[in-house]
């Protein structure tokens, strides 16, 4: 017969092999919720967009309208257009490649940056600061004001020749606006962040209004996100668009894989 | 030196006010196209872009140099009567394309005239 003893010790070490178990199993779960691809943490995300343009007192206009694809991890931005024209465009880094009928027809420098546009701070949760401290600003005022805490920021000194300030303002911890200013102090450009939406953890403005000042012009452009999707399960291709590279222009640099 | 150009900007609360009265009816046409082509059953072609935009008494958006498709300009300027049937009635080519393609042609015929004046005179 097994002395009692005996038996109290094996079955604490069953017990131990329990708990060790079970603490493997939390420390797995753990990692793997934390993981941006098992877990809830925001990495894609696709939405039906439509930029509208008006230039004030004119009867000039632009409307584009199609679905935006953006995956943090690929840092790629996509917008499937369906009107004026079906194509796509793929802006990475600094250049856009059009696509159609799955072919790459031209790449062009662009101004937007895909890691600069709302959809990757929304999805990285830094639309607050709008990017500003991983772009070099520095902040060099913050005050309150009417509800809002406005927070003013200067560029490099390298990059002041060609950079003014650029002034946020937030209320609620919610980026509400932003002002870009021309280096000799004049504004070129406001933004508007409206009508904010908490979808899957991510809180994105469906409303994006900017007020450009172009000479003696004033242009409105408006865009507005619907149906927004949230680590949307679809291939990897949507959000990477890698194009056939039939009819290349010559000349034109190899897109970046 | 540099900093003597440079100014810094003070923004206040009424900087950040957007003039909604102004936005808001400089956009209504545009709102209006916007339902008409999510409908359903609305199909659009590039071809009718203008026309639809007229009736909402719009006009497109003026076609700029960064709009300019240098590969059909090329076809206009180089060679334009197989740029014609390559470019200008080919249906898969877009709306900036053949016009990059006229500007281009445009752009041959007036380098040829001065070309054959000067030679003349």
């Amino acid at each position: 017969m097994m002395p009692l003893s005996l038996f109290i010790s094996a079955l604490r070490g069953r017990f131990f092999l329990l708990k060790m178990i079970t603490a493997c199993l939390v420390i797995y779960t753990f990692a793997a919720t934390s993981s941006p691809i098992l877990g809830q943490q925001a990495y894609r995300i696709k939405a039906e967009c439509t930029v509208k343009s008006k230039t004030v007192g004119s009867h000039e206009a632009g409307l584009i309208m199609g679905t935006v694809y953006y995956d943090v991890r690929i840092g790629r931005l996509i917008f499937d257009v369906k009107f004026p024209e079906k194509e796509t465009w793929v802006f990475v880094d600094s250049v856009q490649w059009t696509i159609r009928n799955d072919t790459l027809i031209s790449i062009k420098p662009s101004s937007l940056k895909p890691k600069l546009s709302v959809l990757h701070l929304s999805l990285n949760q830094q639309l607050g600061g709008f990017g500003l401290e991983q772009s070099g600003y520095t902040m060099t005022s913050v005050k309150t004001e009417q509800g809002l805490v406005i927070s003013n920021w200067s560029p490099p000194a390298a990059a002041r020749k060609k950079m003014g300030t650029i002034a946020l303002a937030s209320q609620e911890r919610q980026l509400k606006s932003v002002i870009f200013y021309h280096p000799n102090g004049k504004i070129l450009r406001k933004q508007f962040f409206r009508k904010y939406q908490k979808i899957s953890n991510v809180s994105l403005p469906t409303e994006v209004i900017d007020e450009i000042y172009n000479q003696d012009k004033k242009l409105f452009q408006s865009t507005e996100y619907k149906n927004t999707v949230i680590n949307d399960q679809a291939p990897d291709f949507h959000y990477r668009r890698d194009p056939q590279y039939r009819n290349l222009p010559s000349g034109s640099a190899s897109p970046k894989r | 030196m540099l900093m003597a150009s440079w100014s810094m900007a003070t923004t206040t609360a009424s900087d950040f006010t957007l003039d909604e009265q102004t936005f808001q009816s400089e956009m209504a046409a545009l709102d209006q196209l916007e339902q008409e082509l999510s409908a359903p059953t609305f199909t659009a072609t590039s071809s009718n872009n203008t026309v639809l935009f007229a009736q909402h008494g719009l006009q497109q958006s003026a076609f700029g140099l960064g709009d300019m498709e240098w590969g059909p300009f090329a076809w206009g300027f180089c060679c334009w009567p197989v740029g014609f049937f390559v470019v200008a009635i080919n249906s898969n080519k877009s709306k900036n394309e053949k016009l990059s393609f006229w500007i281009g042609a445009a752009v041959s015929v007036v380098f040829s005239a001065i070309g054959s004046s000067s030679a003349g005179s």
